[in-house]
């Protein structure tokens, strides 16, 4: 029962990518992590960070994801979250001023569930984009 | 004595100013619908891989956690009932309150207690102006729900589903709400939503038999992953019902308005005859009246 990983990256916006992987790297709330071909099943909660997902043929796509949920079960993998975007599609400089507005609000003490959210679609997206910079330059 | 010319006038005047209140409202409906419809679609693939992701947990986990235990005996249900803000579209709150009305009677017969939660102006009315008590009500969204106001609904529902059945707490939570099958074909539906009870609902995305062999790993402990995901699956699932009844609410009420548009050209239509030949038989009148007269001076 081997064969490619079949992944979807879905949010509530639609899915975000789909297709075939040999590979795939998240964050989850303790570490960095690797999933193979045939991996156990597993739910795991996942931090906000980059996903690194290596395609069937050989292309590494980045994208950011802003925590929520992955479930991997006989080779079929997905990422459930809020909020996810692809690494190209990222504005860094855009991110990082979101980023410290949040951080900004964070110390004021006028910080809600909302703001919670942006502050990790941001820190994803920083995460994501730095990671694609760096694959790209290389 | 039929009406007179001035009186069949009138009426034409006052049907065409309703008919294109009415147009005017279908032609809104249906720019609506496509938003909603899109945005119940956009949805679709997050909700089937919740739904898949769910059913695969709890088809190979033995934990044990309370969203997905069920009650020994149930004493208490909740009902969420969703309905449209505003009435103008057709049979679609009347189908609603039919089979909430069923489904109340048939959980009363059971002897189960009922808390009844509305979403939508039109329910909420139809309880509050017979005296009937409602838990709780959210409205003013029915035709564009938000995550956010599903987010609302569902932390309250979890919060009463939690607490113990002592204190008032729920054992089950049952939704009626609308489907979308086309734009002339809505289907209100009733689900249950708590306890778990894992529905497919397109076969089409089906996941192949289980191997029951396989257990779950969960990273970290079983109970804050589950602590997390059902939440989020109650949420989603009331989200999808708050915009797959949008998307509904919208095509009844474009069905409606046309159907509205069509009995008001007939009736155009029909009072212009009439009119024509009041006026007609006016002209004749004068004309006999005209002729006899001159007759009469004639002779």
């Amino acid at each position: 029962m081997s064969g490619p990983i079949k992944v979807e990256v879905v949010s509530p916006e639609g899915i975000i990518w789909q297709g075939n992987a040999v590979g795939v790297t998240v964050i989850n709330v303790e570490g960095s992590l690797g999933i193979l071909i045939d991996h156990e099943p597993l739910l795991t909660l996942l931090a906000p960070g980059a996903a690194e997902i290596i395609t069937e043929d050989g292309r590494r796509e980045v994208m950011a994801v802003a925590g929520g949920f992955m479930s991997v079960f006989e080779n079929r993998l997905s990422i459930l979250t809020d909020h996810a975007v692809m690494g190209h599609e990222i504005s860094i400089d855009e991110a990082r001023r979101g980023f410290a507005k949040m951080e900004e609000l964070q110390r004021v003490g006028d910080y809600t569930d909302e703001d919670e959210h942006l502050y990790n679609q941001y820190l994803a997206q920083i995460k994501a984009a730095e990671k694609y910079a760096e694959l790209h330059q290389g | 004595m039929p009406a007179t010319l001035r009186e069949l006038r009138e009426r034409r005047k006052s049907v065409s100013a309703t008919m294109k209140i009415t147009k005017a409202m279908e032609l809104i409906a249906a720019s609506r619908v496509m938003r909603a419809q899109a945005r119940a679609r956009q949805a679709v693939p997050y909700n089937e891989e919740l739904i898949r992701a769910v059913s695969d947990v709890a088809a190979h986990t033995e934990v044990a956690h309370p969203l997905t235990l069920e009650p020994p005996v149930c004493e208490r249900a909740a009902v969420l009932i969703i309905s449209a803000d505003r009435g103008l579209a057709g049979a679609y709150n009347a189908n609603i309150i039919r089979t909430a009305e069923g489904l109340i009677k048939r959980l009363e017969e059971e002897n189960k207690q009922l808390d009844i939660y509305t979403c939508g102006r039109k329910v909420k009315d139809y309880f509050t102006f017979r005296n009937r008590e409602i838990a709780d009500f959210w409205m003013g969204f029915s035709e564009k729900p938000t995550y956010t106001d599903a987010k609302y609904i569902g932390v309250r529902l979890i919060e009463e589903f939690l607490k113990p059945t002592a204190e008032g707490g729920v054992d089950e939570l049952h939704v009626v709400f609308t489907r979308f099958k086309s734009m002339v074909s809505q289907q209100v539906q009733i689900v249950r939503l708590l306890p778990l009870e894992v529905v497919e609902e397109d076969t089409e995305a089906g996941t192949g038999p289980f191997v029951m062999s396989d257990e779950y790993h969960y990273e970290p402990k079983a109970a804050v992953v589950l602590d997390k995901l059902l939440p989020l699956y109650i949420i989603n699932r009331i989200h999808f019902a708050l915009m797959e009844s949008a998307a509904s609410e919208l095509a009844a009420r474009q069905q409606a308005m046309h159907s509205a548009t069509d009995n008001a050209k007939q009736l155009i239509d029909s009072l212009t005859r009439d009119a024509n030949q009041a006026r007609q038989a006016e002209i004749t009148q004068e004309i006999n009246e005209i002729v006899g007269g001159a007759g009469a001076l004639a002779g």
